[in-house]
């Protein structure tokens, strides 16, 4: 078996598909419908040909009902996926206007976008067998949820990770009003240290959790930690943050956990 | 021209999906399926260009040595006693809220019946992507603008009456 089959094709039960199929609708879900106003948002025209802006008002507000509804749907059926997927492409980007700063990819739904493309193209799951045709859609969906880290690490350089830079981070944050513990890692040259260096590890940790069962269990609880830390201390909240709930084994059972376990 | 172009690396996976289920999984198919989503992502992350959604996520990607030069305007609600609140804006739409703190207060008390962030959800709405400060006072009669910068807080707009 080749490293790419290893990777890719290893079998996985339905229920895994399952699993990834509901934290990746319930996560799409829980921020439209905290985006009402996805629909009556006037977009920038130069932009519309790229995402479908095209109609008016009256259809869009038919549009958001409709991605909802596929949203739904999608946890029983790939064609709604398909069409949810298609619905979150048109919606997704203007929730930028609707939330604080950032561009699209700073807000929840990216990943999102790409997983339901993914999750439409799964065999039926329902009396199905573990298949190897059930496992490469969990590592794209994994692979879509990881790829922030490692690409903000390519935008930032390694230069970006270190203490003082961590610390100026932490004063722009406190002097825009957002950060009410900021002065932790302001006062703190050492905790300034370790948040660059450890960033830098869970960064670039997260892609080799999407192919190492044993990476994902020390890189992604990190990463959770650092999120939930991030908030206090700079501000700034990951709204895709509850994906990583996809790297869970769902594969696993309690049965074989014990066995493996006694053994 | 460049803006279509942009949609390809999308429109290129859901094509190549719809091959894996019309050769019913073909272990080759697959494989295009799989080489598309991984290639379109590297070509976005590592050459650091916008194929939304495979994108380059350059998050707060600057050196933030330039720190001290940082601007932020902060809204802050006062009640009927003159005490002030801070002022979560987040339920509201942004551009409704925006509208109403650059055109007029009067526009501030029909915002709620607009459709607001928090109108389906409630608290358990999903937040901005920055952590803001306290809730919406709808029954404020002044808004106060602040400014925040290295040298202090200033304020620098006062809107509706007492």
């Amino acid at each position: 078996m080749t490293v790419w089959d290893r990777v890719f094709f290893a079998p996985a039960p339905p229920r895994a598909i399952i699993a990834t199929r509901i934290i990746v609708i319930a996560h799409a879900l829980w921020i439209v419908l905290s985006r009402p106003g996805l629909w009556s948002v006037n977009p920038p025209r130069e932009l519309a040909a790229r995402f479908g802006w095209l109609f008016d008002p009256a259809i869009e507000r038919v549009l958001f009902i409709a991605l909802i509804a596929l949203l739904i749907a999608a946890l029983f059926s790939r064609v709604a996926s398909f069409g949810a997927a298609l619905l979150l492409y048109h919606f997704a980007p203007l929730e930028e206007a609707l939330a604080h700063s950032g561009d699209p990819f700073m807000h929840g739904l990216t990943a999102g976008v790409l997983a339901l493309a993914v999750l439409a193209f799964v065999p039926r799951v329902r009396g199905a067998a573990p298949s190897p045709d059930f496992r490469w859609p969990i590592v794209l969906v994994r692979f879509a949820v990881a790829a922030p880290y490692l690409f903000s690490v390519v935008a930032k350089g390694i230069g970006w990770f270190t203490g003082p830079n961590i610390a100026d981070v932490a004063r722009t944050f406190a002097l825009i009003g957002v950060a009410p513990y900021a002065s932790v890692v302001i006062d703190h040259a050492a905790i300034a240290w370790l948040i660059a260096i450890g960033w830098l590890l869970v960064s670039i940790g997260m892609p080799l959790a999407v192919i190492s069962r044993r990476v994902a269990v020390v890189i992604v609880p990190l990463a959770a930690l650092a999120h939930i830390a991030a908030i206090p201390l700079f501000g700034v909240i990951w709204l895709a943050a509850p994906l990583l709930l996809v790297f869970v084994d769902y594969s696993a059972t309690p049965n074989s956990s014990a066995h493996r376990a006694s053994a | 021209m460049l803006t279509l172009l942009r949609v390809a690396p999308f429109a290129l996976l859901l094509v190549a999906g719809i091959a894996v289920v019309a050769t019913k999984w073909s272990r080759r198919a697959v494989n295009a399926f799989i080489a598309v989503f991984v290639g379109a992502s590297c070509v976005a992350g590592f050459a650091q260009r916008d194929l939304w959604p495979f994108s380059p996520y350059p998050v707060i990607a600057e050196s933030a040595s330039r720190w001290r030069e940082s601007v932020w305007y902060e809204v802050r609600a006062v009640d009927d006693a003159g005490v002030e609140h801070p002022f979560d804006a987040s339920p509201f739409t942004r551009s409704s809220f925006e509208r109403a703190v650059t055109r007029s207060w009067p526009a501030v008390p029909a915002t709620p019946r607009t459709i607001s962030n928090d109108a389906l959800l409630g608290s358990f709405a999903a937040p901005d992507s920055l952590l803001t400060r306290g809730r919406p006072l709808k029954d404020a009669r002044v808004l106060r603008i602040y400014r925040h910068d290295v040298n202090g807080t200033a304020l620098v707009r006062e809107y509706g009456s007492r």
